[in-house]
């Protein structure tokens, strides 16, 4: 027994169906031999069973249109979704890069300021270096000419009257 | 001609009464550290330069002969320095005693294959033999150690190392460290006599101070590229009222500048002593067994100004 032929669909007998392209006679039974069918199928008849079988799939095939449609519609709005979420994604990236750029020019720019600090560290290390080492040459200067002075002065005997130490006369205007 | 000793031990002095009883505290502390380095079996020298002694007293080296044990006073070489030298040389009126130029004359004449620099009232500790003695002592390293004081008024009529090791007699003093190891330098420096002469000894271009040049000297080793380095064991010193470390707080400002000089950038600024330094021409001759005279001659008397040989750490210096 084929899952259409069910007791109720026996017991309905005749069934005229109209279809979408014209009217046909459906014959409900079980015992429709394959020759009654051919014979059937002659007069534009077909066996209620597979008429019932027939509305079935196209049913479930409408059903599963239907449901196809809906699907699609879905996948629809949602690549559409995920295109908007694409499309702010993108323009995140875009502003990240922009701040990553910012931020690689404030990075070579410490960079160059913190070179350029070691660099005013060490010349004014040097500098420092420079004025000490002037400041021990001073020193030594400083030294020498004391030692010369009181070697000149150990050296030069001055006569009695001759004292280095006279106020120059008074210069009168002429 | 036999092979030159281990060790010289160069020191400097004069028949002064430096510091009270000078004379017999240096013979007392030297026939120790000879007979500690003795027991080491370690073949010794020792360089004294007499700095223009003082007139109408006896040469300290001949004092020195005549104190230390019959065993040592071969060992002992004084070289007695002309007095015009310090009034010739000096840079400072006041100073009365240019302690590492006579030091430099010891290490320029001294043989030893290393030379200490190291001051007469200096004890060495028997670690500090034992350390000597060991083999391990590097060329092109200066070696450094730290100096325990010992209690002003302590018994040291007679040296044994009960009486230095204990604690109980020491007083506190800041360690030495790196990388130059300073502190008192000039009472231990110890190096090999090669590169204590391509180094051309202390400083005798800045001829004005007493205090710091031991510090330069370190400057300038290191900044030759020379290792400092703390050799281990301690050295003994005795306080007594003229040194240093006890008279700084005591002294006037016009007798601080007349013992010490004046504080000066030792610390930054170094020198590059000439080719003849340490009074290398210096006419020389024999006054007794043991004793030379470097009689007085100008063209051993290097300039009295010489700025072009001032120069900074890493600079490269003038050849000599």
């Amino acid at each position: 027994m084929s899952r259409h032929d069910t007791p109720a669909r026996r017991r309905s007998g005749i069934e005229l169906l109209r279809s979408g392209y014209g009217a046909a006679i459906v014959l409900s039974g079980s015992s429709v031999s394959p020759m009654f069918s051919g014979l059937l199928g002659l007069f534009g008849l077909a066996r209620a069973a597979h008429l019932h079988a027939a509305t079935e799939r196209v049913n479930t095939l409408k059903a599963q249109v239907a449901d196809a449609r809906q699907r699609n519609e879905a996948a629809r709005r949602d690549a559409t979704q995920r295109k908007q979420q694409a499309a702010e994604a993108n323009d995140r990236v875009a502003a990240a890069t922009q701040e990553v750029e910012r931020w690689k020019g404030k990075v070579a720019a410490f960079r160059d300021k913190r070179e350029r600090l070691k660099q005013a560290e060490q010349v004014i290390a040097l500098t420092r270096g420079h004025l000490l080492t002037m400041e021990t040459k001073l020193d030594v200067l400083e030294g020498a000419i004391t030692v010369l002075d009181r070697r000149t002065r150990n050296s030069v005997d001055y006569p009695a009257g001759e004292s280095t130490g006279k106020a120059p006369a008074p210069t009168t205007p002429s | 001609m036999s092979a030159p000793p281990f060790l010289s031990l160069v020191l400097t002095g004069r028949n002064d009464d430096y510091g009270g009883s000078f004379v017999s505290r240096f013979f007392r502390v030297l026939a120790f550290n000879l007979e500690l380095l003795a027991e080491r079996q370690l073949s010794t020298e020792v360089v004294l330069v007499e700095w223009c002694p003082t007139p109408g007293r006896a040469l300290l080296g001949e004092r020195l002969r005549d104190a230390l044990p019959a065993r040592f006073r071969e060992r002992v070489t004084t070289y007695v320095v002309d007095n015009r030298y310090q009034d010739a040389m000096s840079l400072n009126p006041q100073l009365e005693y240019l302690e590492f130029v006579a030091k430099n004359v010891g290490i320029q004449r001294a043989t030893g294959q290393y030379l200490l620099t190291t001051n007469t009232d200096l004890i060495l500790s028997a670690a500090m033999g034992r350390a000597l003695a060991s083999g391990t002592l590097q060329p092109r390293c200066v070696y450094r150690a730290n100096r325990i004081d010992l209690k002003l008024g302590i018994d040291d009529s007679t040296l044994h190392h009960e009486l230095l090791d204990n604690p109980d007699n020491h007083v506190p003093r800041r360690p030495i460290a790196p990388p130059l190891y300073a502190g008192a330098a000039g009472d231990f420096t110890l190096l090999d006599r090669e590169t204590f002469h391509q180094l051309r000894g202390f400083n005798e271009i800045y001829r004005m101070v007493r205090i710091g040049v031991d510090h330069n000297f370190l400057v300038k080793a290191q900044s030759s590229g020379v290792a400092i380095a703390d050799i281990g064991p301690p050295i003994y010193h005795v306080a007594h009222l003229a040194s240093y470390q006890t008279s700084k707080h005591i002294a006037s400002r016009d007798q601080a500048h007349r013992r010490w000089g004046r504080v000066w950038h030792n610390h930054d600024v170094i020198y590059d002593n000439r080719e003849d330094w340490g009074l290398r021409d210096a006419p020389i001759e024999r006054l007794s067994d043991g004793i030379w005279k470097l009689g007085f001659d100008w063209r051993a008397v290097p300039p009295l100004v010489d700025l072009h040989r001032i120069v900074l750490p890493g600079m490269t210096p003038p050849n000599g």
